[in-house]
């Protein structure tokens, strides 16, 4: 599926989407379904968020990266300078500890970052506590990204550094892991 | 008696947002139009796009209907919508020499080239409640709109007749000024990129830009409080400032095609500009000389520009020696002051928990003592 800019009624549907899902971690929030249909859902965050001020980097597809970049204007960087990071598939650890976390007195210079997050049989559920969630919330994972969440959980240790997840499965839904969210195998 | 703390449940949250929803749209009188709060509160739709720093008009009005009115909730509204969209271009340096005034007057000189226009400003209205009926008032609207179109080329209002291009773009007094060598030259010959106050935030020492830009998104209140302050206040000091010019018109916004590398014209936005001038008296300035102070807002917004240029150049006189700079850059700006007093709002039941438990353990060591 070819991608295409979004019209800033789109853009800014699919920031409410993210934004609810970083307000409730572990909810399953899905983004416009007209929007999901039409192109590659893994990539409506950054169509959405990222413009000429802002940097990005897909580490592991440069065709979708190169095309991200036509459309929004945005800058791409190497993964320790990224405003934003798209991971298609789950992300080794060596890539989540070397994104940026902002520093104590400015920690919105931490990473976003977004990864791809497909249902298996053999998922991995994690129970989640913080800010905005639930006594039940619970995230569920694939087993191959355990090690993204281990090296997530390291990124996060330091508040209020830390990274941003959000977790786009194919169908357009979006589950949040902000830094502020307690994620621990169930 | 106990102090228990409580959890704030999410369902009474959820429960308080419907509610000012329901209330506002099954409200009993007529749905307010869009169209109708852009003409008859255009003031207020103007104050609002300058203090949200975004030029949208049309959003601006949604913003003032969903805030009911509440000027400081619309510019929230609308800093926040800006928030989330992407940045496509960047304009380019418009002129403010290109603004098409609506409105000129400067008050320091009775006859500069160009002439006075006065223009749409209540500046010389009389302050009568007006308390006709409605239906007097509609009767008398449509007779006036009657005459206007009866009136060929009459259909911009009075204040555009017999002004031709000249007068939509007269030479300032401060040309003359400089001319008579009688104004201290602070131009620069660099450009510097300006301070994007969106992206950081300004912190003293700031430069020129940041202060500018700081208070053309400041609090309209804020920033005429702080002018009064300055004059009249504790940090008083009389200041000789006359006003050089005050103007009100629409200028070009100017981007680069991105494909033909062609500049194009997007839009034009209304601004308020005003140059102050001060008399230096200062044993270390030029007292043969004036200063200029500058002041430029969105919008038809007289009273914030008048205050920025006089408080841009009182900022620049006082050189760091008083705390004037740091409040403008971190005092003014309506979302931050307004969001910090309302965030007292928000449950504070541990820390005022921890201090009821301090007032009883000094309470109990000065019982000790006592005894």
């Amino acid at each position: 599926m070819t991608l295409a800019a979004l019209s800033s009624r789109d853009s800014t549907m699919v920031f409410r989407s993210l934004l609810q899902a970083f307000s409730s971690p572990g909810e399953r929030v899905q983004m416009p379904a007209h929007l999901c249909d039409s192109m590659s859902p893994l990539a409506l965050p950054l169509l959405a968020l990222v413009d000429i001020e802002t940097t990005f980097c897909i580490p592991d597809d440069a065709d979708l990266e190169a095309e991200v970049a036509e459309l929004t204007g945005s800058k791409v960087v190497a993964v320790a300078d990224a405003n934003f990071v798209l991971c298609t598939t789950p992300p080794p650890q060596e890539l989540v500890l070397h994104v940026g976390r902002g520093t104590a007195l400015q920690p919105q210079l931490g990473c976003r970052l977004i990864v791809s997050n497909e249902s298996h049989e053999d998922n991995l559920t994690l129970r989640l506590s913080g800010p905005g969630t639930r006594p039940e919330s619970q995230l569920s994972v694939c087993a191959a990204a355990s090690d993204f969440i281990a090296a997530r959980n390291l990124a996060v240790a330091h508040p209020p550094s830390g990274i941003d997840c959000w977790l786009v499965s194919s169908d357009g839904v979006v589950v949040g892991l902000p830094r502020t969210t307690h994620a621990e195998q169930g | 008696m106990g102090y228990v703390s409580a959890r704030g449940g999410l369902d009474a949250i959820r429960a308080a947002e419907r509610l000012v929803r329901r209330l506002r749209l099954t409200s009993e009188s007529s749905w307010l139009e869009e169209d109708q709060i852009l003409e008859k509160l255009r003031l207020l739709v103007d104050r609002v796009m300058g203090e949200a720093g975004l030029w949208a008009p049309r959003l601006a009005a949604k913003a003032l209907r969903q805030s009911e009115g509440d000027a400081t909730e619309a510019v929230h509204l609308l800093r926040a919508y800006r928030s989330t969209l992407p940045r496509f271009a960047y304009s380019e340096s418009a002129d403010a020499d290109d603004v098409k005034v609506e409105r000129r007057i400067v008050p320091a000189f009775q006859r500069v080239p160009g002439n006075q226009l006065l223009g749409r400003s209540v500046d010389y209205t009389a302050r009568f409640l007006e308390r006709q009926s409605d239906d007097m008032a509609r009767e008398e609207a449509e007779k006036l709109r009657s005459e206007a179109s009866g009136t060929p080329g009459d259909e911009g209002g009075e204040a555009h007749d017999n002004t031709d291009t000249t007068q939509r773009s007269p030479q300032r007094l401060l040309e003359m000024l400089r001319e008579m060598d009688l104004v201290v030259d602070r131009r620069r010959a660099d450009d510097p990129e300006p301070f994007d106050i969106t992206r950081t935030p300004a912190r003293p020492p700031a430069a020129r830009s940041a202060l500018l830009s700081s208070m053309t998104r400041a609090d309209t209140g804020a920033l005429v409080n702080q002018w009064y302050r300055n004059i009249l206040g504790p940090d008083g000091y009389l200041h000789e400032v006359t006003l050089g010019e005050v103007r009100h018109g629409a200028l070009d916004v100017v981007v680069r095609h991105p494909v033909t590398g062609l500049p194009v014209c997007v839009t034009s936005v209304r601004v308020t500009e005003v140059e102050a001038i001060e008399d230096l008296e200062g044993v270390d300035e030029d007292r043969t000389k004036f200063d200029v102070g500058y002041g430029l807002c969105f919008g038809h917004n007289e009273r914030k520009a008048i205050a920025m240029a006089n408080l841009d150049i009182a900022c620049h006189r006082d050189a760091g020696r008083t705390q004037l700079e740091q409040s403008l850059l971190l005092t003014t700006d309506a979302l931050d002051s307004a969001g910090f007093l309302e965030h007292l709002k928000l449950p504070h039941y541990v820390t005022f928990r921890s201090m009821i438990e301090r007032k009883f353990a000094m309470r109990k060591a000065r019982n000790r003592d006592a005894s």
